[in-house]
């Protein structure tokens, strides 16, 4: 018995090895089931039980207008009769979702599951730890259907003699939204939805992508955006995160194309996080369009020096930087010792001198960039 | 000069102004009582599933129970400690005793939703229960009671059986049985006396026991695992303020002399007493820190501090001092401070304190259950006034210089 | 005289420990004897997964004679905005929570007894008219109850409730744990109505490991914490949810017994009858020395 588990164990041991080496590091350290990828509590080499694990089958995916247009789920009760579901529908909204997975989870495969090949079909049952068929159905549909409905009562989806089947509300495109950001200045954005889709004949799926039904149907007749905007707002999202949508296709512009009354050079733009590329405190003294010349924008520009610094190093003062340069490296080529053209990374001494490292041993002597300058 | 008293039927009339009230009083609070019967609990009082006990409980059976504690003290001091001095105080409270423990019994029977179940725990038995135990040691402890009180009947009717008519031919036989169970008694009393203040010390601790089960849904003031030793303590020291109380109000109803050489004496005793409470009391406040709720001005906080200092600290001062020992007055006041401090912490404990976790608004008695609670204290006093005029129970000066009573150990 | 009444005192007192004595092996055995079972059953309650479709008020009313309107009468939700409490016309109802993640889709709770592993109602009940039985229900007897009540002020989630407007055979009103469908082969009538399954009937045992699991498995959608796992010693109804309990108006309370202190008290005072018989012994010697001393004084005198 002792030597079963310890087989096990190994199998365990080693698929858990596999699956980290694969997942992300969040998966590290989570315990894993052994029923996870075992049939048998009691595992051997030779019968391994390995269930069949649908994470790792993807065979491959169908269009969604190959999906069946209409199920008919459950069996006549007493009460209420099946659901009619119109599949197609809702496979098509679903692009704008969580996708297929939303509903067919850990099933991408060909053929696709039924829901009771997992999901018992009594509630009495084994294995408690997923919900029976039963509920698993309601809970998939229940989910959507209370966003825009909390009350969802029960002939939303039930056949009932008698009671008039609710529609989902419809889902109304806004001509334009405005924004109320969080912004220190230019708080008003203005996003005109209309004329994006129209003009660059956007399906909503090109955006709106991870979205809730609720975000869409929205009952209140709320303009959907800002639900989202409200959603993200509440959520905490990080001013990124906010920017992402529209910085898709806004790779270059400046703030002031969406915040509406922002001055060009504003003080609370953080040049350093926003670019990628801190401006020390010579850069920082510039104006703008010093740097940015460019008419109508303000283009994203080369890190490299040279790119603005024309021939500056046959001028250049090495002392301006804290280090008189000693006789020996005054003549080197600037690239000699600085490999990157950006002068960034650490200066190296490799390629001339074996023994020798920056910074333990300096090519001149260190000066106050003051007194350099007299 | 030693005064000799012997206990004797008081000759007074029934009837007064005050009885016509009582009467009245004790009238309503049948009708109220009907109510309960023939509508249910809820027609009559406040209570609901938040709240199930109320003053009915509070009131009628702890507050009952702990001021019938006379009884079981002054049979210790007289009986077991042999103080003779004190026997003419040992009927009275008796008698209080035995009217309390049967107010109790009818209180708890009609409170309780199933009356005519009320023997079931003479047979069901839950050992874990403090509510069995109190339920039990109530029952016999009153049937304890009764016996101590035969005497007095047997005292009574002895030599004078006359029963009418047709069951005249009874009266030999019943005078024997009379004087069988008098020298029966006489001979096994001591037996019931000890019983008595056994069963006493158990279910009046265990009346505080009732309420630690309700853990946190009882104000930490109140709530704490010594809560039955502080009922034995009050209870103990309630015992002679109430025999002093009931003493006093008797003299003065009766047109008697109150016997200040008694129950001045009591009245000392009764500051040690009320001492020890404090000092449990204040300890436990002390010890679990939960004088941290008297810096909040709330219901509690001014419940508790109330109940402290004018039940327990101002008492025991005027205990302490001599002039208060020889005013009838005076003691009158400290006795009175005493019984409504006991009074208001069985209130506090079973009512002010339990603060229910979904209870919506807090409970008030309604007027059914205040009716019905001062319809029984009516009832108890007037049955206090029928049976001391009928039987002896209060004693008076003997002019025949009688010796010490024949029953040496009688109630 | 004096001797005859001094012999027959001793005689009587040794009688009295006797009896005292010869009770004490049958009040041993008298009390409940609260041995829980490792196959009790109980019900995990997932708060984030209920829809507040109150299905289940409408099935335990049914299941227990209790007087309900039509199950389409509960799809209105207006009974939702206050807070209820079970009672003697609903063993169990479900109260609504504002819930700031999702404004639309307030939390709800169902509530009803916990049926704890040790019970504070058992333990005060005055005729142990209530039991703890092997499978894990906590059940009234109806032949035994006086109405006291006492078992409504000892619970700690202030469950039993009472028929108050009877005057004839007023019934104590709790949930059952369906204790007659499930001997019929059924579940209890919550859990089969529930629509989604937030109520997982099962072994307790297995609910805790399931409960822990899906804590596991979704840390953003839980805390950390199986309300009842070990509360008050553990209940068989359990609770799953996405913020602290006291939030969802779960009493805050300890992980010892609620009948703890209260029972020790108790057998402390009732060891054995050893206290009580003991003081009627140190009564009865107090009383002897007295009058013996006292009798002294009046020969002499």
């Amino acid at each position: 018995m002792r030597r079963i588990s310890a087989i096990g164990l190994l199998f365990v041991t080693a698929a858990a090895t596999a699956e980290a080496q694969r997942a992300s590091a969040t998966r590290v350290g989570t315990p894993l089931d052994c029923r996870a990828c075992h049939t048998s509590p009691t595992p051997t080499r030779n019968t391994p039980a390995l269930s069949a694990c649908p994470r790792l089958k993807i065979t491959g995916y169908h269009a969604v207008n190959e999906a069946p247009a209409l199920i008919t789920l459950g069996t006549p009760g007493a009460t209420y009769g099946p659901v009619k579901f119109a599949h197609r529908d809702h496979a098509h909204m679903a692009e704008t979702g969580k996708g297929c997975a939303g509903c067919h989870h850990y099933d991408q495969a060909r053929p696709i599951q039924k829901c009771k090949n997992c999901h018992a079909v009594s509630r009495k049952r084994e294995d408690l730890g997923k919900p029976d068929l039963k509920a698993a159905m309601h809970r998939q549909c229940i989910e959507c259907h209370r966003e825009w409905n909390p009350t969802a009562p029960c002939s939303t989806c039930h056949e009932r003699p008698g009671a008039a089947t609710a529609s989902a509300p419809k889902v109304t495109a806004p001509e334009r939204i405005v924004y109320d950001t969080r912004a220190a200045q230019g708080k008003v954005v203005t996003f005109f939805h209309q004329d994006h889709t129209d003009r660059f004949a956007l399906a909503c799926a090109d955006c709106h992508q991870q979205e809730s039904c609720g975000a869409c149907h929205d009952r209140k007749r709320v303009a959907l955006a800002q639900r989202v905007l409200a959603r993200q707002t509440a959520a905490g999202l990080t001013e990124e995160q906010a920017h992402e949508r529209c910085a898709n296709c806004h790779t270059t512009d400046a703030c002031a194309t969406c915040h509406k009354g922002m001055p060009s050079r504003a003080l609370a733009f953080d040049h350093g996080r926003r670019t990628g590329f801190t401006l020390n405190r010579f850069h920082a003294r510039l104006d703008c369009k010093q740097c940015h010349k460019a008419p109508g924008g303000y283009a994203r520009l080369s890190t490299d020096c040279e790119s603005c610094h024309k021939g500056w190093q046959a001028t250049f003062t090495h002392a301006h930087t804290g280090l008189a340069l000693d006789e020996q490296h005054k003549d080197v080529e600037c690239a000699g010792c600085h490999e990157d053209k950006s002068f960034r990374a650490k200066p190296t001494c490799a390629s001339c001198h074996d023994d020798k490292t920056w910074p333990a041993q300096k090519p001149g002597t260190v000066v106050t960039p003051a007194a350099a300058r007299k | 000069m030693i005064h000799y008293h012997r206990p004797q039927p008081l000759d007074r009339t029934f009837l007064t102004r005050g009885v016509v009230v009582l009467l009245l009083l004790a009238a309503n609070g049948l009708l109220w009582l009907a109510g309960r019967f023939v509508f249910g609990i809820g027609a009559v009082t406040n209570l609901n599933n938040q709240y199930p006990w109320g003053i009915w409980i509070g009131i009628d059976v702890a507050a009952g129970v702990a001021l019938a504690a006379g009884g079981f003290t002054t049979a210790a001091l007289g009986h077991v400690m042999h103080r003779e001095q004190y026997h003419a105080v040992v009927r009275p409270a008796l008698l209080t005793a035995l009217l309390g423990y049967t107010m109790v019994a009818v209180g708890v029977s009609i409170d309780i939703g199933r009356y005519y179940y009320i023997w079931h725990p003479l047979i069901m038995w839950n050992g874990s229960s403090a509510l069995f135990e109190v339920g039990m040691c109530v029952m016999i402890y009153m049937t304890v009671l009764y016996i101590e009180f035969l005497p007095v009947v047997t005292e009574r009717f002895i030599g004078r059986v006359n029963l009418p008519g047709p069951l005249s031919p009874l009266n030999g036989p019943v005078d024997r049985l009379l004087r069988f169970l008098d020298r029966t008694l006489s001979r096994t009393m001591f037996v019931f006396i000890i019983m008595g203040v056994v069963l006493s010390t158990l279910h009046q601790s265990s009346l505080g026991t009732l309420m630690v089960i309700a853990g946190a849904k009882m104000h930490p003031l109140w709530q704490t695992p010594i809560l039955p030793l502080l009922f034995l303590l009050s209870a103990i020291a309630v015992g002679f303020p109430m025999v002093i109380f009931e003493s006093l109000i008797a003299a003065r109803s009766f047109g008697l002399k109150p016997e200040m050489h008694i129950l001045g004496r009591l009245g000392r005793m009764v500051a040690t007493l009320l001492g020890i409470y404090l000092a449990f009391k204040l300890g436990d406040l002390f010890i679990r820190e939960t004088f941290v709720y008297l810096t909040r001005v709330s219901v509690e906080s001014v419940m508790y501090v109330v109940e402290v200092l004018f039940g327990i600290v101002v008492p025991m001062r005027m205990f302490l001092a001599p002039k208060v020992q020889k005013s009838p007055l005076l003691l009158f006041i400290a006795a009175t401070l005493v019984v409504g401090g006991v009074l208001l912490n069985r209130i506090n404990n079973f009512i002010i304190a339990y603060t229910p976790p979904y209870a919506t608004h807090p409970y008030f008695p309604s007027i059914g259950e205040i009716s019905v609670t001062v319809g029984f204290i009516a009832i108890l006093v007037l049955l206090y006034r029928v049976i001391v005029l009928n039987f002896p129970v209060i004693s008076l000066p003997d002019r025949r210089m009688m010796p010490a009573s024949k029953y040496s150990v009688r109630g | 005289m004096k001797s005859t009444s001094r012999r027959s005192f001793l005689k009587a007192g040794t009688a009295i420990t006797a009896v005292a004595a010869g009770l004490t092996p049958a009040t041993a055995h008298a009390g409940p004897t609260n041995v829980l079972s490792p196959n009790r059953l109980g019900v995990l309650v997932d708060t984030t997964v209920c829809i507040g479709c109150r299905n289940c008020e409408w099935a335990c009313k049914r299941a227990h004679e209790l007087e309900t309107a039509p199950l389409e009468a509960y799809e209105d939700r207006t009974p939702l905005r206050e807070m209820r409490r079970p009672d003697e016309t609903a063993l169990t109802v479900v109260n609504q929570f504002a819930n700031p993640k999702a404004p639309d889709q307030p939390t709800t709770v169902k509530v009803q007894c916990m049926h704890c592993d040790h019970p504070a109602c058992v333990s005060a009940c005055i005729v142990g008219a209530i039991s703890k039985q092997d499978d894990g229900a906590v059940l009234w007897d109806t032949d035994k109850c006086i109405g006291c009540r006492y078992c409504m002020v000892a619970c700690p989630f202030q469950i039993p409730a009472f028929e108050y407007r009877k005057a004839i055979q007023p019934r104590i009103m709790k949930c059952d744990f369906c204790t007659d469908r499930r001997a019929a082969g059924m579940l209890p009538a919550c859990v089969e109505s529930c629509p989604v399954e937030a109520l997982t009937f099962g072994p307790r045992e297995e609910l805790v490991r399931v409960a822990h699991d899906k804590v596991r498995r979704a840390p953003d959608r839980y805390v950390e914490h199986v309300y009842g796992e070990r509360e008050v010693g553990g209940t068989s109804w359990m609770y799953l949810a996405d913020r602290k309990f006291e939030q969802l108006a779960f009493p805050t309370l300890g992980e010892s017994p609620a009948p703890g202190v209260s029972e020790s008290i108790q057998h402390g005072i009732f060891a054995y009858f050893v206290p009580p018989v003991s003081l009627y012994a140190l009564l009865g010697a107090v009383m002897w020395t007295a009058r013996q001393r006292h009798d002294d004084e009046e020969d002499q005198s």
